[in-house]
This record gives C-alpha cells, sequence and structure tokens, in this order.
C-alpha cells in the first residue's frame, strides 16, 4: 500500500503548481485552469485523508468541491464573455481601467 | 439534538423561496415599470427577521446532523444580515432603474440568496457548511458586482473580484483539507474537544491556521489580501459595493469567530500571534493609502479595510485575556459599521448622476448649499467613521481598544488610536469640501426616492442611538459572545 504522505506531496506539488500558474499566466483562461489544477491538489488530499481514516466524509467534501467549482466556472465564464464583449481580449493585464 | 430540523433552518428556507418568487414574478407580470421584485423581497426578509428573532428567545438549536447552529451568536449575525438585506434593497430600487439595469428581478434574487449564503456562514458549526455559505454568497456576489454588463468597469472590477475569490476558495479548500486530514473530522465542536484532550503541538495546525487565515483574510479585505477591494467597490454599482462592504465581511468576521475563538481557543498564542500582524498592518495601510485617494467610493473601500483591521484586534483581544469581552467589541462594532457604510453608500446613490457615480471628491465641494440636511447627514456619518463621540463608531472603537488594552495587547491599542488619528484627516477632508468649497457648477439629478430617504434616516439615527445608548446592542452582542467560551 502507497504510504498517505505520497499523496499528500503530489497534492502539495500540484497546489504549488496551480498557484504559480496563477499568479505568472495573463490569459484569463489559463488563470481558470490553474483554480482548477489547484482544486483537484485539494480532492487528492481529501479522497487520500479519506480513505486513510476509513470515512467517507473527506470523498463527500470533494463532490462538493466539484459541484461548486462548476458554478463557479459558469459564472465566472458568463463574466469573462462581458468582459471579452468590452475588450476583445481576454488578457488579464488588459483589465487595468483601475489602479490603486 | 435532532437530526433533521427544519424548524431552525425557517428564516433560510423563507428567503430563498423569496428569491426563487421574485424570479417567477418577473416572468409571470410583464415587464413593465413594476416593483413587484422590491415588495417581495421586502416581505421575505420582513418575515424572515421575525422567525429569527423568535429564535432568539429558544435555546440553542444544533440541527442537520451536527452541520448547523442557531444560537445567540448566529441569530446577532443573521438579524444584522437580515437588516443590511433590508437596506440595500430599499436604497438600491430606484437606482437600478436609473443606471436602466435590465434584469431587476436577477439583482434583488441574488441579494437574497447571498444573504441566504452569509446566514448559513453565521450558523455553520462545521467547516463544509462554512466553505457552501461562503460560495453561496461569493457566487452571488460575483453576479452582482458585474450586472451592469455593459460597462467596462463593472465588467472589470467582476473580473478581479472573481479571479482573487477564486484564488481565496483554494486557500480555504486546502485549509480545510488539512484540517480534516489532521482531526479526521471537519466539525467544530469535535476539533475543540480533540485539541482539549489532546495538548501536544503539532506543527501542521500553524498550516490550517495560516491557511483559513488567508482565506478569510481575502474575504475581509485584509492587508495584504486586499488588493481586490479599491477596484471592485469602485468598479460595482453603488448599492452593490453597500452590501458587499458590508456582508462579507459580517459573515467572514461570524466564521472567524466561530472557528477561532470557539473551536481552536487551545491554539490561541498561534493565531493571536498571526492576526496581530494581520491587524497592525491592515489597519496601517487601510488608512495610510485611503489619504491619497479622490474617489470616494476608493476612499470608502480602503477605509472599510481599516476598520476590518480595528475588528481583527478585537478578535485578537478575544483570544487574550480580555476573553469574551474582544468577542462582544467585535460584534458591536461590526453593528455600528453596518449602519455607517449603508449610510455613506446611500449619500453616495443620492448625489448620482445619469451616466457617472457621483463619486467624486468635486461631487461633495458646497453640498451643504445644496442640500444642508444631506451634508449634515454625511458629516454624522463621516465622524462616526472617524470615531467622533457621541457615534456609534467611537463606541465600537473605546469597547475594541479597551478589550486591547485588557488583554495586555497595549501596543496594538496604541497602533489603533494613532490610526484613528489618520482616519480623521481624511474623513474630515470631505466635511471640508462639503462646507467650505463653492458648490461646483453643474445641474445634476439627484436620486429623492423616498425608500432612499428613508434608510439614510434609519441608518443616521441608528448611528447616533448606538452611540448614546449602546446598552440594548451591546447586552445583545455579550450574549452572543458570551456563548462562544
Amino acid at each position: 500500500m502507497i504510504p498517505l504522505y505520497y499523496y499528500t506531496i503530489l497534492s502539495a506539488v500540484l497546489f504549488v503548481i496551480g498557484l504559480i500558474g496563477f499568479l505568472i499566466r495573463r490569459n484569463i483562461i489559463l488563470l481558470f485552469m490553474s483554480i482548477e489544477v489547484m482544486l483537484n491538489a485539494v480532492n487528492i488530499n481529501l479522497v487520500s485523508f479519506s480513505s486513510y481514516y476509513d470515512s467517507l466524509d473527506g470523498q463527500i467534501l470533494s463532490i462538493f468541491v466539484m459541484a461548486i467549482a462548476a458554478a463557479e466556472a459558469a459564472v465566472g465564464f458568463g463574466i469573462l464573455i462581458a468582459f471579452y464583449r468590452n475588450k476583445n481580449v481576454i488578457d488579464s493585464d488588459k483589465a487595468d481601467l483601475m489602479k490603486w | 439534538m435532532e437530526q433533521l430540523n427544519y424548524l431552525s433552518l425557517l428564516p433560510e428556507i423563507v428567503i430563498i423561496l423569496a428569491g426563487i418568487l421574485v424570479i417567477a414574478a418577473d416572468l409571470i407580470i410583464d415587464k413593465k415599470d413594476n416593483i413587484i421584485s422590491e415588495v417581495i423581497s421586502v416581505l421575505g426578509l420582513i418575515i424572515a427577521l421575525f422567525l429569527t428573532g423568535n429564535q432568539f428567545l429558544n435555546p440553542e438549536i444544533i440541527s442537520q446532523n451536527n452541520m448547523l447552529i442557531s444560537d445567540s451568536y448566529a441569530v446577532f449575525f443573521k438579524v444584522a444580515l437580515i437588516i443590511l438585506s433590508l437596506m440595500v434593497i430599499l436604497i438600491s430600487s430606484h437606482h437600478i432603474r436609473e443606471r436602466g439595469i435590465t434584469h431587476r428581478a436577477e439583482y434583488f434574487t441574488f441579494i437574497l440568496f447571498a444573504t441566504v449564503g452569509m446566514m448559513i456562514m453565521a450558523g455553520s458549526l462545521d467547516l463544509v457548511t462554512v466553505y457552501v455559505g461562503l460560495e453561496l454568497m461569493a457566487i452571488s456576489i460575483y453576479i452582482l458586482v458585474g450586472i451592469s454588463r455593459t460597462e467596462f468597469l463593472s465588467n472589470e472590477a467582476a473580473l478581479k473580484y472573481f479571479l482573487l475569490g477564486l484564488l481565496a476558495t483554494a486557500f480555504l479548500l486546502y485549509g480545510i483539507s488539512f484540517t480534516y486530514g489532521m482531526f479526521g473530522t471537519t466539525n467544530l465542536v469535535v476539533i475543540k474537544n480533540f485539541l482539549q484532550n489532546n495538548t501536544t503541538a503539532n506543527s501542521g495546525y500553524i498550516l490550517v491556521l495560516v491557511f483559513l487565515v488567508i482565506a478569510f483574510g481575502f474575504k475581509v479585505a485584509a492587508v495584504p489580501f486586499h488588493m481586490w477591494t479599491p477596484d471592485a467597490y469602485e468598479g460595482a454599482m453603488t448599492p452593490v459595493t453597500g452590501f458587499m462592504s458590508v456582508g462579507p465581511k459580517l459573515a467572514a468576521f461570524a466564521v472567524l469567530g466561530r472557528v477561532f475563538v470557539y473551536s481552536l481557543l487551545t491554539l490561541k498564542a498561534e493565531w493571536t500571534l498571526i492576526l496581530t500582524i494581520v491587524s497592525i498592518l491592515t489597519m496601517t495601510v487601510g488608512n495610510v493609502v485611503a489619504i491619497a485617494q479622490t474617489n470616494i467610493k476608493r476612499m470608502l473601500a480602503y477605509s472599510s479595510i481599516a476598520h476590518a483591521g480595528y475588528c481583527l484586534m478585537g478578535l485578537v483581544a478575544a483570544g487574550g485575556l480580555a476573553g469574551s469581552l474582544g468577542l462582544q467589541s467585535v460584534l458591536f462594532y461590526l453593528s455600528g459599521y453596518l449602519f455607517m457604510n449603508v449610510g455613506a453608500f446611500s449619500i453616495i446613490i443620492f448625489l448620482n448622476k445619469k451616466g457617472i457615480s457621483g463619486s467624486e471628491l468635486d461631487d461633495f465641494s458646497g453640498l451643504n448649499e445644496r442640500y444642508p440636511g444631506i451634508a449634515l447627514m454625511m458629516s454624522v456619518i463621516l465622524l462616526s467613521l472617524a470615531g467622533v463621540p457621541p457615534t456609534t463608531g467611537f463606541a465600537g472603537k473605546l469597547y475594541v481598544f479597551m478589550a486591547a488594552v485588557k488583554s495586555k495587547y497595549m501596543f496594538l491599542a496604541v497602533i489603533g488610536v494613532l490610526n484613528s488619528v489618520i482616519a480623521l484627516y481624511y474623513y474630515l477632508r470631505i466635511i471640508v469640501y462639503m462646507y467650505m468649497k463653492k458648490p461646483a457648477d453643474l445641474k445634476e439629478e439627484t436620486n429623492r426616492s423616498v425608500p432612499l430617504l428613508l434608510v439614510l434616516g434609519i441608518a443616521v439615527v441608528a448611528i447616533l442611538v448606538l452611540g448614546i445608548y449602546p446598552e440594548p446592542v451591546l447586552n445583545f452582542a455579550k450574549s452572543a459572545a458570551g456563548g462562544m467560551f
């Protein structure tokens, strides 16, 4: 059996990859995808802990995470389409009307 | 302890039903200029307010498989949130017609749904319900921020708020997943008992605390997680700004209190240290950057960041010797903050011109000559935000600083007082503009709707009443905070 910490390390690596992607990418769709990678890191964590504790709570929570992420993506793409209609780009650099 | 108890969920159910009814009514009744959406929303909220008040009389109920609790702490926040939502609906009714928002029913529906999300957060006893409530709130507010689809500013604000909100969600979930990994549960009561019985230190706890602080730092707009705040506040429609500057903060502080003070009290040495640093940064950056702003909405955004810093100070005190006094001061501060911010944004709505939001500093010059009553009310609100007696801003700051001193966080209280002095500068600048400058030569259309003026009046009266006679709210906050220890 694979020890628990393998999963934790995998999830930590995925989380960091997602975070770095979020910070350095400029294309908004890629930003969404980076966040999805981070959420998948969370799901790996939850499911591996769930099997470690032999309880279902973590797996149920991971289904919650997926369902709500889908709802978020729907709203996010709606916002992105409205943005695209006005600007004709999906670059986060172009969202620069307001600065501190 | 009952497994499922829909009676304790009745206020939320009523509000959700009202939200669905608003959409249905909008489909059935033809799209003339009717106010059916407002009527249904307000009625639903008033019924929910009574039902929530009724819960206060009952003892605490833990329901839905230990997921939700309705104790006086939850009821305090729920009452505040319903009042907020009522006020926001009243101030936006006329404004959204002026701005030509076509999706009126959806606007009110999402305000109601966001309110339910925040109420679930306030009453949650499990990190899963915290997450679900937070998402219901956040998704609704993303839509509300971006509801003026054709405006650049609104698009940009919604996009920024959405992306950083997503990031906050990812951090929250990562924190929750480690909480689950460490305790084998996400239930806050079980975690509390576990920590009381196992006092051995575990460095993993700090990881969880850091992730939770990051996630809720985003929601309360604490520095250094505040970057989205001024942009989202400026780009959103003014009533939405009023809503999102108070609601998510109330809900996030409710959760912070429930998680840190109630559940993780054994780890207070660690989280008070983190929150002390965040609180000092938040107060100072918020107030210093606010000085440089010429747009009132941006200025109020930075001022709301600073206010979050004061509340965090109260939370730190709650982890110290002051105990329940600290949490009580946070609750009282937030209840005053609700009326101050809604009042301030109502005045910006009142000065709204067609097309432009009317929120530049110059729009306020000579306000006294044009509308002496409005200028007076704005002065009361600004003095309260600055913390001048006899207003609720003063009373709230007094209790927060008192709690900090009682917890032996002298330096924190001193920094807080110094910050209030800085804050006085930029609040008084608006008063100087209103009373000493010549009015700008522009004929503007102002928003004279009766509900707006009603809310404005209520806010000003509440600010003064809470400042002069705070006992009833203070006692309510005391009983609410007392149950958390």
